[in-house]
């Protein structure tokens, strides 16, 4: 399952970043397989999701959203 | 003499950095912009000394720009890495400043810097939150297992600075620095190509090296040996390995000195407030509520204050001229020094107002929710989310809108908007569009309730808007794109009461930098422009006085220039008259108004206003009435782009450092106003 697919309220654990490219920025940001996500809010409109990472809040688009595996 | 030490404040966006610097140093701040760039730089000097002994020492702080880690993603972060890599400076501390309510990233990027060549302090910031959140941090444990001095602050309410203070003082007496390796990287360190740069950049320091080696083009130090070695090294594979270890090592760390009690509080207020404020429908009327008032809010609000300011300015110099002897010194002071003055101080209300606002904004948090909620729909014409604030505020006046373009952190978005501010019609326009709408377009209504001279003046106002959107949609194509800016991570920081005296400090700082800086550009102009506007030759006796100041407008130079370029600008259906205003408006737009009321003689005759001194003149060659609606629509062409305003160009030479964006904007925007002003006039006679 992707990230993108999960609904408002629903919370996983991150398996694994699919696209080497990003590794790193998440990394830095705490996305890291193992971290539980949450989904907080999206916007379809601007293709945004609000995730929650252990204590924080982060705006991804879909797009990168998809290359999280959960 | 005393040592001098610097301290840099490195740290993630949003960890309170800016506050603790405010704290730190109160009002002996500088801010500028660091060289080239529109990033903000601030110094602030701070005297250290341990428990009033004798000797203290003089630390000067620079706020380095947010940054989630070393591998920069955007200008701000490349700015704030470019310092920490390329500083040699003796006595250097870095203090890296940890939002403890989100400690586990802060920590990451804590790492990468305690490794570095400079002594490091970490400080706790906001702790009282991570009190309430029930985050319970053991700091000793910490310190031990990072080898690192760590002080609990909270730099809004004063808690914890003065340790912080001690402890930089006592790090600033300790010569002796050793480097600090928190985990082995053997996977990395072993590879033999890496092992050659450490021998090129003559450092035993594996993280530094690693750092260089990645961020090769920010060195100011390159070599072509390094260069040669780096081209074969896979340098995406060792910062990948290296990003993992250190979480994997962070996991650890946060595990062991890290106790969580109880759930989020305060972000769970946050994610219900956001319900709202980022809602498809309710957040973007609230946004645009928000900006409406912020738009009233510099239009009106400073309206009464910069009226005062002007019959200030005007008074004291009729008082000079009034009460001095009529000679050049007085002259200078009072038409030129004292207008000069008062036109740079003028701009202060607006300036304030807006950035009252904007540091509000930014410190509850509110401004990352505007990326949210206009990245998408800005992207499509070439800008970022946060580029709807200068623009509207450009409708206003766009001296504080170039200012706030700084809070953009990427470049070519920053490059673009500052590139159209100038296209927003500014409240300077409107004396301007009113005469000459009020003149050519009769005062009908239609449908009986529409009034016609308030279409034109709206066509006007979107004329401006939608060119600009073209040129940015323009350049957004056809400039080369950056790989790093179609990754869009964006945190929402948790909602927080401002820091008042953060807000306070952040709007003095910008009026100081205006006056200071900027004001020196504006007052030798406006001298310039008054100089030419009240010398000009004159023949006595066969002899010329070239500054004779004993002539009318009409002779000066700027009258001699208007009626030399009036072949140009006949095509535009502008006669000599015109032509001289608009030589004198470059001062400010609306002296187009008091220039044409001088050429026509208002003064002198009482009983006839400018309007219909206007409208009665006639054309002497053809004695017809001369302004005509193609001449009047011509002149409000001319006004909607041409980057009349010397301010303007002044704060965009200060803000980019170089004369290269401005010079672009005003041959370009010349460039369509007269392209404008000659098709429409063309085409209506």
């Amino acid at each position: 399952m992707r990230l993108n697919d999960l609904n408002i309220g629903e919370s996983k654990i991150i398996k694994k970043i699919l696209d080497n490219k990003l590794t790193l920025r998440f990394i830095e940001m705490g996305v890291f397989p193992g971290e539980k996500v949450k989904i907080i809010n999206r916007n379809n409109k601007q293709n945004l999701i609000v995730i929650q990472i252990t204590d924080y809040l982060l705006c991804i688009r879909d797009k990168e959203a998809k290359e999280i595996e959960v | 003499m005393k040592d001098k030490i610097h301290v840099s404040l490195i740290g993630n966006p949003n960890s309170g950095k800016s506050s603790l610097f405010n704290k730190l140093t109160r009002l002996n701040q500088k801010t500028g912009n660091f060289p080239g760039v529109t990033v903000e730089k601030k110094l602030g000097i701070c005297e250290i000394s341990k428990l009033a002994s004798i000797k203290s020492i003089e630390a000067e702080f620079i706020d380095l720009p947010g940054t989630y880690s070393l591998n920069p993603r955007n200008l701000n972060e490349e700015i704030c890495i470019k310092h920490i890599l390329n500083n040699n400076k003796k006595n250097q501390i870095n203090l890296i400043v940890i939002d403890s309510s989100n400690i586990k990233r802060g920590l990451f990027f804590a790492s990468q810097i305690i490794e570095l060549n400079a002594p490091s302090i970490i400080a706790l910031n906001m702790i009282d939150i991570a009190e309430q959140e029930g985050i319970e941090i053991d700091s000793k444990l910490l310190s031990q297992q990072l080898k690192t001095p760590i002080i609990k602050i909270n730099a809004r309410k004063n808690i914890g600075i003065g340790n912080l203070k001690k402890t930089i003082f006592e790090i600033a007496n300790n010569k002796k620095f050793k480097e600090i390796k928190l985990f082995s990287k053997k996977t990395i360190c072993s590879d033999l190509k890496f092992q050659k740069t450490k021998e090129v950049l003559s450092s035993d320091n594996n993280q530094l090296c690693i750092n260089k080696i990645t961020n090769y083009r920010l060195l100011k130090n390159k070599s072509e040996e390094l260069k040669n070695i780096i081209a074969k090294i896979n340098i995406k594979k060792i910062e990948a390995e290296s990003h993992i270890l250190r979480f994997k090592y962070i996991n650890e760390l946060y595990a062991n000195c890290v106790k969580i009690m109880k759930n989020n509080k305060i972000l769970k207020n946050t994610i219900s407030i956001d319900k709202i404020l980022i809602h498809g429908v309710y957040g973007y009327i609230i946004f645009f509520f928000i900006l409406f008032c912020l738009f009233q809010a510099i239009f009106q609000f400073s309206a009464y204050p910069m009226d005062l300011i002007d019959q200030f300015f005007t008074k004291t110099s009729m008082i000079v001229k009034n009460n001095m002897s009529d000679n050049i010194v007085s002259n200078i002071l009072s038409n030129g020094i004292l207008p000069g003055l008062g036109g740079v101080i003028m701009f202060v209300p607006q300036i304030a107002i807006l950035f009252f606002i904007l540091s509000i904004l930014e410190e509850t948090g509110y401004m990352s929710r505007i990326s949210f909620l206009m990245d998408k729909s800005m992207r499509k014409i070439g800008l970022n989310g946060k580029s709807i604030i200068p623009l509207l505020s450009g409708f206003a006046c766009s001296i504080p809108a170039i200012m706030s373009v700084r809070n953009i952190e990427d470049k070519r978005r920053k490059f673009i908007t500052l590139l159209i501010i100038p296209l927003m019609s500014c409240s300077a326009r409107l004396p301007v569009y009113t005469l000459i709408i009020s003149l050519v377009i009769p005062a009908k209504k239609i449908f009986s309730i529409i009034s016609l001279q308030g279409i034109v003046f709206l066509f006007f106002y979107l004329l401006g808007l939608i060119v600009s959107i073209f040129i940015a949609i323009i350049i957004d194509k056809t400039m080369k794109k950056n790989e790093n800016e179609n990754k869009y991570i964006l945190e929402l920081p948790r909602y927080k009461q401002p820091d008042w005296s953060s807000v306070f400090i952040n709007v003095l700082q910008k009026i100081k930098f205006f006056i200071v800086d900027v004001g020196k550009v504006i007052i030798f102009v406006s001298i310039l422009i008054w100089m030419i506007c009240s010398y000009g030759p004159e023949k006595n006796n066969g002899k010329t006085k070239y500054f004779s100041n004993n002539i009318t407008l009409e002779n000066s130079y700027a009258g001699i220039i208007g009626k030399k370029i009036e072949p140009i600008i006949k095509p535009l259906g502008y006669d000599w008259k015109i032509g001289i205003s608009l030589i004198t408006s470059f001062a400010a737009r609306e002296v187009f108004v008091s220039t044409m009321a001088t050429l026509y003689n208002v003064d002198n005759d009482e009983n006839a206003t400018l309007m219909q001194k206007m409208k009665n003149y006639k054309n002497p060659e053809t004695n017809k009435i001369y302004f005509t609606l193609p001449v009047g629509i011509s002149i409000l062409m001319f006004y909607v782009f041409a980057l009349q305003c010397m301010s303007t160009l002044a704060v965009m030479y200060k803000e980019t450092g170089s004369w290269k964006l401005p010079a672009l904007q005003f041959i370009l925007f010349l460039t369509l106003a007269y392209l404008f002003s000659l098709i429409s006039y063309q085409l209506m006679t």
